[in-house]
């Protein structure tokens, strides 16, 4: 959808020259190396806005392009400090020329819009096969899962944000500090049986007991000797105990018996609590309704009125529900600032449950609130006191200059045209207040990019966009999410940018339903747009304490009173720390063609191996009505329609519509601590679409496409922190082949600066006996500090074709100038 | 011919035979004067243990020594915190001086040392990471300690104080290399 609106609006000669060497540039492809057809344009980018979204348990980071980018791979599979994304670029890009030599993608800051503290810094920079690489550096180590979905005119990664507990570390080794030991005989993860601690104390003949302990996340049995009050007393029991017990260790001070940390805290008398019992029973009902009253107290933080009614129930004779009341008034009473009574409650259900579901979080809360007793001397323990609930404004600013020129020895002499001079002016906004039960924000990314080329070049404009500006409302307490105004989608069988609304509403647990109405825009720059319009409708199921979850939509968009788009899809994801995967599907109902079928599965294997496997399959672009627009000289459907009948702009949408399918495979070995290789080979096939409706055949990739690559990344080789990157790739199509090495490094000077240079070389032999050579060397420094960027970079690609290919030797410098301010 | 592919599969099959840890390296530091033993390899732990592709990553090295003053032993971990990560990250920032080594079921938390690696008796750092800068940290222990880790089936590390409460797995394993140095010294 999106990029067939993009081809729309190119220029017509770009146009003309994009239909004309279509196949080459999917298949990473041009007439030669260095091809002069590059001609001046407007400013233009391949990454429109890069917008994150904040959500409890994860981070949604959707990527919105400005053209099809096909995901082609990412490195690390799913966890650390930064990302780096293949992207594979698609004809709709407007890109003339050499892709295959990685030439004309100058180098992008591209704007970021949402909460700060998440991405740290974004770049994006051509590779070899026509390839361009983003990386998204984050603030800080992250876990991720990432696949591209039904539309290439977008992605979305997902920071997966476990809640992260405290740390489990519970047992403490606190020296001479401590006045009571113990001798740790075994510990195990199973229970000890009576037999083992009877046999204990007879050999040592001593107290023995079992205490648990929970370490790095595992629960676990120890069997003891002790508590004795001198240590050496200790140590004697200690010397004898080795005899029977090898692995026997003396613990100071690290369980409620002896002097744990938690239990040790010199306490008052915890308030009596009530007793089960004392009034008469209530039936089921009344139990039912009473019930009913505390719960949604509890959801109403009237904690009161929870206590109050829980208070009745707690008074009753046991009944199924009564542990659930036991901690709920836990829970009432501590949310009510009452911390003793609350001890005393969550005490009193550890006694009479000590096996209950809940008494694991119990004792957990019951830690966390002794250990507040002890925080409070020197602070508070609970950082929800102090939260602050104001208003609070955060944003951006950045400018990126850019200056490109174009030069051929064609015709004689080298002649050189500026192709693109520009400056790229974008701010972003963030204002948000988080209330006790509402969260309330505005967020807005916009931009103007401001040319410098002469205005009789077509398409040489000054350009403003408005990617996002839209209102959020969640109400936390009946989980209801909406949003107003424009904003991005790549979700739900929506992709790109558009006018209308999102609600969201958590019905159960695991459940979210969905719904979203919206009208499109071609590109951010336009007003809103009233021709399309679209419904979709979503549900998410993500169930607890598991490692997968799904989503289903079904979409439908008109435009111009036509039938646009009519799909159903789901998107499926698991994540475990040795596997990965993501699978979407999009189908469309009404001309039943597959848009999409994407599989990505992340295997850790032993020794440090990893084995990365991408199948897609899908219809580029997704089949669209509009798609019957494409190659046609008008620019609406009702235009069409005076031609056509609907019946025939069908059949034009389907036959615009070819079917790539690509499937790589990676391996990569983590060699020591500072290398690793990744070794990749690629397969692609587009196929042909027929000569109709005044518009030529397209010819796809003419067989098939097989890239193989071989990557070795080393960091801190000569310098600390440094990263250093080799990539050989060797290409070979049905018409040509191209092997190509690039080296890519960065490397820290001083301070906050860093240092990248790169270079890139290519060779490329076609069926019909030229050869060409294109090399590449590229400059690069930034700074980053508190999350402000400064970049620079310069670069040439030269290229040397054989006369016979009529091009000339080419010649392209560029350099850009950014800069990055948050506030 | 038969016999040389003979002796060369034989020799091939002898060079698999695994080899005993090395004994540890000791010489007598020739500023502080102390004997000084040390294992011949770290134990090197690293943070995301989990996604090898990850090229970027932090690690701890450990390196345990005795060091023998006039018949005194002191047993001291030396712990370099280093990292591949962009230092502007701050991910090499771990303002917490205490580690906690999660030994199978004991959570075993040593304080920094105040003292300098001079002052421990140890005049240049052992076994140093390429490129790190700076003394190691220093953490004073026991024989039966450095015993227990070497022994224990799993071991982590923790930064206590950091902002990634994260462990860190062993990546390259030096607890044979440490049993050694608990057992000779």
């Amino acid at each position: 959808m999106r990029s067939i609106k993009a081809l729309r609006h190119l220029p017509a000669a770009l146009l003309g020259a994009l239909v004309a060497l279509a196949p080459h540039f999917v298949t990473a492809q041009g007439r030669g190396i260095g091809a002069p057809q590059l001609q001046p344009q407007g400013p233009s980018r391949l990454i429109d806005v890069i917008d994150i979204d904040e959500k409890e348990s994860q981070v949604d980071i959707t990527l919105q392009f400005n053209c099809s980018l096909h995901y082609a791979g990412h490195t690390p599979a799913n966890e650390g400090p930064e990302v780096r994304l293949r992207l594979r670029i698609d004809r709709d890009c407007g890109v003339t020329g050499s892709l295959a030599a990685g030439g004309e993608i100058t180098t992008e800051i591209p704007p970021i819009s949402g909460p700060r503290g998440i991405v740290a810094a974004a770049r994006l920079e051509s590779s070899l096969g026509g390839e361009v690489t983003l990386t998204l550096t984050w603030a800080k180590p992250e876990s991720f899962v990432l696949a591209q979905g039904a539309s290439a005119s977008g992605m979305r990664i997902r920071l997966l944000r476990v809640h992260e507990e405290k740390t489990r570390v519970l047992v403490t080794e606190r020296g001479e500090t401590a006045s009571n030991y113990a001798v740790n005989l075994e510990s195990q993860r199973q229970p000890f049986d009576a037999g083992a601690v009877e046999q204990a104390s007879k050999r040592l003949q001593t107290k023995a007991f079992v205490s648990e302990v929970e370490t790095g996340g595992e629960k676990w049995y120890r069997l003891r000797a002790g508590p004795f009050d001198q240590r050496t007393v200790a140590e004697g029991v200690l010397r004898t105990a080795t005899k029977d017990y090898p692995r026997a260790w003396l613990a100071v001070g690290d369980d409620s018996l002896t002097n744990d940390p938690n239990a040790a805290v010199a306490e008052p008398p915890l308030p009596p609590v009530e007793q089960m019992g004392s009034d008469p029973p209530l039936d089921a009902a009344q139990l039912k309704s009473l019930l009913d009253q505390a719960r949604k107290a509890m959801r109403t933080r009237d904690y009161p009125q929870a206590v109050q009614v829980l208070t009745k129930l707690q008074r009753q004779p046991e009944f199924p529900e009564r542990a659930d009341v036991q901690e709920m008034l836990g829970l009432a009473r501590e949310r009510s600032g009452e911390v003793a009574q609350a001890k005393a409650e969550y005490e009193e259900y550890l006694r009479r449950y000590p096996k209950g579901p809940a008494a694991d979080r119990i004792r957990t809360r019951l830690r966390v609130l002794r250990a507040a007793s002890v925080a409070g001397r020197t602070g508070s323990f609970d950082n929800t006191e102090g939260a602050d609930h104001g208003w609070k404004v955060s944003g951006g600013a950045s400018q990126l200059f850019r200056r490109d020129s174009f030069g051929t020895d064609l015709n004689g002499p080298l002649l050189s045209t500026v192709v693109e001079n520009a400056i790229f002016t974008d701010a972003d906004l963030y204002v948000h207040k988080d209330g006790e039960r509402f969260t309330t924000g505005f967020r807005t990314n916009f931009g103007y990019a401001k040319n410098f080329l002469p205005r009789d070049i077509q398409g040489a404009t000054d350009r403003v966009r408005i990617t996002t500006a839209f209102f959020d409302l969640n109400d936390k307490l009946l989980d209801l999410r909406g949003r107003l105004g424009r904003q991005t989608t790549i979700n739900d069988g929506n992709f790109g940018v558009f006018d209308g609304a999102k609600v969201s509403y958590r019905f159960a647990p695991s459940w979210i339903v969905r719904a979203t109405v919206g009208m499109p825009v071609d590109n951010s720059g336009d007003g809103i747009e009233t021709d399309r319009r679209f419904e979709t409708l979503a549900v998410d199921f993500a169930p607890a304490l598991s490692h997968w979850d799904t989503s289903v939509y079904v979409t439908q968009q008109r435009n111009d009173g036509l039938r646009d788009r009519q799909a159903v899809g789901t998107q499926v994801q698991y994540a475990r720390p040795n596997l990965s995967v993501v699978s979407y599907v999009d189908y469309d109902t009404a001309y039943q063609s597959l848009n999409a079928l994407v599989l990505l599965g992340t295997l850790q294997l032993p020794d440090r191996w990893q084995l990365t496997m991408d199948l897609e399959h899908r219809n580029a672009p997704l089949i669209t009505t509009e798609n019957a627009l494409i190659g046609q000289p008008f620019t609406t459907l009702s235009e069409l329609r005076k031609i056509y009948s609907e019946q025939q702009i069908a059949d034009l949408a389907r036959d615009r519509t070819p079917v790539l399918s690509t499937y790589s495979i990676s391996a990569l070995k983590q060699l020591g601590e500072r290398f690793q290789a990744i070794m990749d080979v690629f397969y692609t096939k587009l196929t042909d679409t027929p000569p109709s409706g005044g518009v030529e055949e397209f010819t796809g990739t003419q067989g098939n496409d097989i890239s193989y690559q071989v990557q070795l990344l080393g960091s801190s080789l000569l310098r600390t922190n440094d990263f250093n990157q080799v990539i050989v790739r060797y290409d070979t199509t049905p018409t040509y082949n191209v092997l190509g090495w690039q080296y890519i490094s960065r490397f820290p000077v001083f301070g906050a600066w860093r240092a990248g240079p790169r270079i890139l070389f290519q060779r490329k032999v076609t069926d019909t006996g030229y050869t060409s050579i294109f090399y590449a060397p590229y400059g690069h420094i930034d700074y980053q500090r508190h999350g402000h960027v400064l970049e620079i970079e310069g670069g040439a690609e030269l290229g040397k074709n054989p006369a016979g290919l009529e091009i000339g030797n080419t010649t392209r410098l560029f350099v850009s100038i950014g800069y990055r301010i948050n506030f | 011919m038969r016999n040389l592919i003979l002796i060369l599969v034989s020799l091939s099959l002898l060079s698999c035979k695994a080899r005993p840890p090395r004994h540890p390296d000791e010489f007598l530091d020739p500023v502080t004067a102390a004997m000084v033993s040390n294992v011949t390899s770290p134990i090197i732990f690293a943070r995301a243990h989990q996604d090898v592709a990850a090229n970027a990553r932090q690690y701890v090295n450990v390196v345990a020594a005795s060091v023998n003053r006039s018949g005194h032993y002191e047993y001291v971990l030396l712990v370099y915190i280093w990292s591949t990560v962009d230092a502007r990250l701050g991910a090499g920032a771990h303002p917490g001086e205490t580690v906690v080594f999660l030994a199978d079921e004991r959570a075993i938390r040593l304080q920094r040392d105040g003292r300098s690696l001079r002052e421990v008796g140890i005049a240049r750092p052992l076994l140093p990471p390429l490129h790190f800068r700076g003394s190691p940290r220093v953490y004073k222990t026991d024989r039966d300690t450095l015993r227990f880790i070497a022994s224990a089936r799993h071991v982590r590390l923790q930064l206590e104080g950091d902002q990634d409460a994260r462990p860190f797995d062993i990546w390259t394993d030096g607890r044979r290399q440490l049993g050694t140095l608990a057992a000779t010294n």
